[in-house]
């Protein structure tokens, strides 16, 4: 009997994304993979896989599945503070960044990303799909990678690697993540192209996230940044982060999905240590931007990269009243679970 | 020449190396020959790069690789001869001219004063430069367009245009790999699959490769799709 996972209700635009897809960008490729690498890579380290194994991007709305294997460990990390585990008559409260050993019929009930857009629902083992142009990660216009290149729809069956988990006891890492107040940028490699002052408006300025957001970029509304010289450039490489400037003067922060090349002068670039809090961003947001040096960017890219592979020690053994049995099914906790349609405030 | 590029950073990962705002073939051969030393220099800490128009975005590990020592290497690349080391193909790709295939026909012989028939034998008489590739996964930027089918973008883009379009819009001309919104005048389509992801690792057209196109009927149309879809890609010709 294969394992898998079962999606009951796929909420608004859950896809499966790891790393991202590399070394193909001169061909058009964009690089996709997670919006935040950062909650992917904890969610994999606490479900006890490699850092970047596939797993379930959450997006929006929440996402209900069923387990479909003997045993399975999981573990959901990002804008999540806890899930529910339906098991039999009873239900489990389990909060992120802790892993769960499920069983054969349990039902995850992952509520809406809290303050922020996304969250990763890791399975030990992974994800059995093939890796397309050396990912996993659901590209969706060219309809590649992950489950059959599409966002997850109720009623797919993602075959997990692993038919059954050892026993074991869970595990827990003590981090929470935020969305961020302030985004730290360099000034972009298209600078040049704006006025003196439109680099001091981004500076001074708070802007907020357009609902026309999604996975290629965060679509800012705030004041026009001006510019100096007019007009497209020739078509050049974009970068994760740089934030383009289209004519009606709102910038564009490119996120995972984004085109490899674009027409748009770029006023600024997020550093890279700030990419994965980027992508914690949603619709209505409020955001502002700080300017760093290059030297400081790599310093904190440093402390970051470090923290990151640190990970694996930092786990420890969760304790047992991180999970609690609620017997009342109809617990005010599983409400917006499956409020799939209604926007995240 | 030796080139003299001016270097962006976009972000701490990644230069933007800037030619200038002049763009032809000779100068993206350059930069192609650029971009091949640099991934066979096996410079630890770069990760990849894009060659454009009139730039090389290069992709890096600020931790591994000072970014003074990428750009030495980069100003050494461009100082020695810029040949590129892959030999540049030719393809002939039919199109369908016109029609349900290529909506725009019209609208563009009347916006240049050309007949319909000037239109496709103006653009089926040029043989094209794969200057980059962007936008989409296989969709190549050709050039130069005949100076008499230059026209701006349409005003309002097509939310959907269908696989294998033949586009032209300002200098360029291109062929959409897959369906997608897109504001470029279509003139045509052909039934060539310019990438099948799930067979190829690379697309049909790369970098300072050279595309002619043939106008053909309906019918041949047919056959070639009929034949793509068991796995059938045209072969080049080895440029000259």
């Amino acid at each position: 009997m294969t394992a898998s996972l079962r999606i009951l209700d796929a909420g608004l635009a859950a896809t499966i994304q790891d790393s991202g897809r590399r070394g193909l960008q001169r061909f058009g490729v964009p690089v996709s993979g997670a919006l935040d690498h950062v909650s992917l890579r904890i969610a994999n380290v606490i479900a006890g896989n490699p850092p970047y194994m596939a797993a379930i991007e959450i997006i929006g709305a929440g996402l209900v599945a069923e387990v479909e294997a003997d045993s399975a460990v999981i573990a959901a990390a990002g804008m999540v503070s806890r899930f529910m585990v339906e098991s039999g008559k009873s239900m489990h409260v389990v909060s992120g960044f802790r892993s769960f050993l499920a069983r054969r019929g349990d039902i995850l009930k992952i509520p809406p990303p809290k303050n922020g857009s996304v969250c990763y629902l890791a399975v030990e083992g992974g994800f059995d799909v093939a890796p397309v142009l050396g990912s996993r990660s659901t590209y969706r216009r060219a309809k590649i990678g992950g489950f059959q290149g599409r966002t997850l729809a109720k009623g797919d069956r993602l075959p997990l690697c692993q038919p059954a988990a050892a026993e074991r006891p869970p595990v827990m890492l003590d981090v929470s993540l935020a969305a961020p107040e302030a985004l730290r940028i360099m000034r972009g490699p298209n600078a040049g192209y704006f006025t003196p002052s439109a680099f001091e408006t981004l500076l001074s300025s708070t802007y907020t996230v357009s609902p026309s957001s999604d996975r290629m970029g965060l679509r800012l509304q705030g004041p026009a940044l001006e510019r100096a010289i007019g007009g497209e450039l020739p078509s050049q490489g974009t970068t994760e982060g740089g934030m383009q400037v289209p004519p009606d003067g709102l910038p564009i922060m490119l996120l995972a999905d984004r085109q490899t090349t674009g027409g748009y002068p770029r006023i600024a670039t997020v550093i890279g240590a700030d990419i994965a809090a980027a992508g914690r961003l949603t619709a209505g947001i409020a955001i502002r931007f700080e300017e760093v040096t290059r030297d400081e960017a790599v310093g904190l890219l440093k402390a970051q990269q470090s923290w990151l592979a640190s990970l694996p020690w930092l786990l420890k053994a969760a304790p047992a009243d991180a999970v609690s049995v609620e017997r009342l099914l109809s617990n005010n906790l599983i409400d917006g679970v499956t409020s799939a349609g209604e926007d995240n405030p | 020449m030796p080139l003299r590029p001016t270097f962006f950073d976009c972000g701490d990962a990644a230069l933007l190396v800037d030619f200038g705002s002049h763009y032809d073939p000779s100068l993206s051969q350059a930069i192609l020959a650029v971009s091949e030393a640099l991934t066979c220099s096996q410079l630890r800490g770069v990760n990849e790069s894009i060659p454009a128009l009139s730039t090389l975005t290069v992709f890096y590990d600020p931790l591994e690789l000072p970014k003074e020592n990428l750009i030495a290497e980069i100003e050494n690349h461009c100082r020695s001869e810029h040949a590129m080391a892959t030999k540049p193909r030719s393809w002939d790709i039919p199109v369908v001219y016109g029609g349900a295939s290529g909506p725009d026909l019209g609208e563009v012989s009347e916006r240049t004063g050309l007949t319909s028939d000037a239109v496709v034998s103006l653009h089926a008489g040029h043989t094209y430069y794969v200057y980059m590739l962007g936008f989409l996964p296989g969709f190549a930027y050709l050039g130069d367009l005949p100076q008499r089918l230059r026209l701006p973008r349409r005003k309002t883009p097509r939310a959907r245009v269908p696989t294998g379009s033949v586009a032209i819009a300002t200098d360029m001309t291109a062929v959409y790999p897959l369906e997608s919104p897109g504001g470029w005048h279509i003139l045509g389509n052909t039934p060539v699959v310019l990438w099948d992801m799930s067979r190829s690792g690379e697309p049909l057209f790369r970098p300072g490769d050279w595309v002619r196109f043939k106008p053909v009927s309906e019918e041949e149309a047919a056959e070639i799709r009929e034949k793509s879809r068991a796995g059938w890609a045209p072969e080049p010709q080895e440029a000259l």
